[in-house]
């Protein structure tokens, strides 16, 4: 499977979020858990809207969680 | 594993062998079968209702066992990009089908046609034995069922491998 170049820390977010489950966040934002999880992997890039419903979602900007990192 | 598929892949997965079964058993009916215009009418119409029947079915116990989720964005994401290799298989289909339909157009007025043409009208007619309307609506099944399995195909490719 190819990984996007855009990386990103929401599993550490979860975490330091009261080890917020992938469904939970998934709920809060409106996609379904196999799209977060897909997100986590880079295995899908999120559109803007839905990168800054996760970062707003974690109380941080959009750069804190996603990175622009071409190969 | 079958825990992190969506409910969408889920309805694909068990979809998809129903109806490449199912119109597989239709077109080698045709191909291989002496069935007549009006038998291979009916076999189809029994195909469709098969088809429905079983989606609806495994859209039952599926929906029981997991509640169904709404299309996320990269749901529609996946479905747009499938959608695109769904209509290259359809132009496809379709221009084989008014070529198909052109040559046969052009083989039945080759008594019309000036001498010098004739000749082209032959050539054209020995290509075009095979074009009858029978063929002609199978040919249009045929890319129906195509293009909606590569699809569909394209959906679960794009759900594994990522977009």
């Amino acid at each position: 499977m190819a990984k996007l170049p855009i990386e990103n820390a929401i599993r550490t977010f979860r975490f330091q979020n009261g080890e917020m489950t992938q469904q939970q966040l998934a709920d809060k934002v409106g996609v379904t858990r196999q799209t977060i999880i897909a997100i986590e992997q880079a295995r899908y890039s999120p559109t803007l809207e839905l990168a800054f419903k996760i970062a707003a979602t974690f109380n941080v900007t959009l750069d804190q969680v996603f990175q622009y990192k071409p190969e | 594993m079958i825990n992190n598929l969506t409910y969408r892949e889920k309805t694909l997965w068990l979809n998809l062998p129903t109806t490449l079964a199912l119109l597989g058993y239709y077109f080698l009916s045709v191909a291989t079968g002496n069935l007549s215009g009006e038998a291979a009418i009916w076999l189809y119409l029994k195909v469709v209702f098969g088809i429905v029947v079983l989606e609806i079915i495994v859209l039952s116990v599926l929906a029981s066992i997991q509640k169904p989720e709404k299309q996320d964005e990269r749901d529609r994401s996946i479905q747009a990009r499938a959608y695109k290799y769904g209509y290259f298989v359809l132009i496809t289909g379709f221009a084989i089908t008014l070529w198909q339909i052109s040559v046969n157009a052009l083989a039945n007025r080759a008594d019309a046609l000036p001498e010098g043409e004739h000749k082209v009208a032959e050539i054209v007619s020995a290509f075009n034995a095979t074009a009858t309307p029978y063929i002609t609506i199978n040919i249009i099944l045929l890319t129906l069922a195509l293009a909606e399995l590569a699809k569909s195909a394209t959906q679960l490719i794009y759900y594994r491998k990522g977009v």
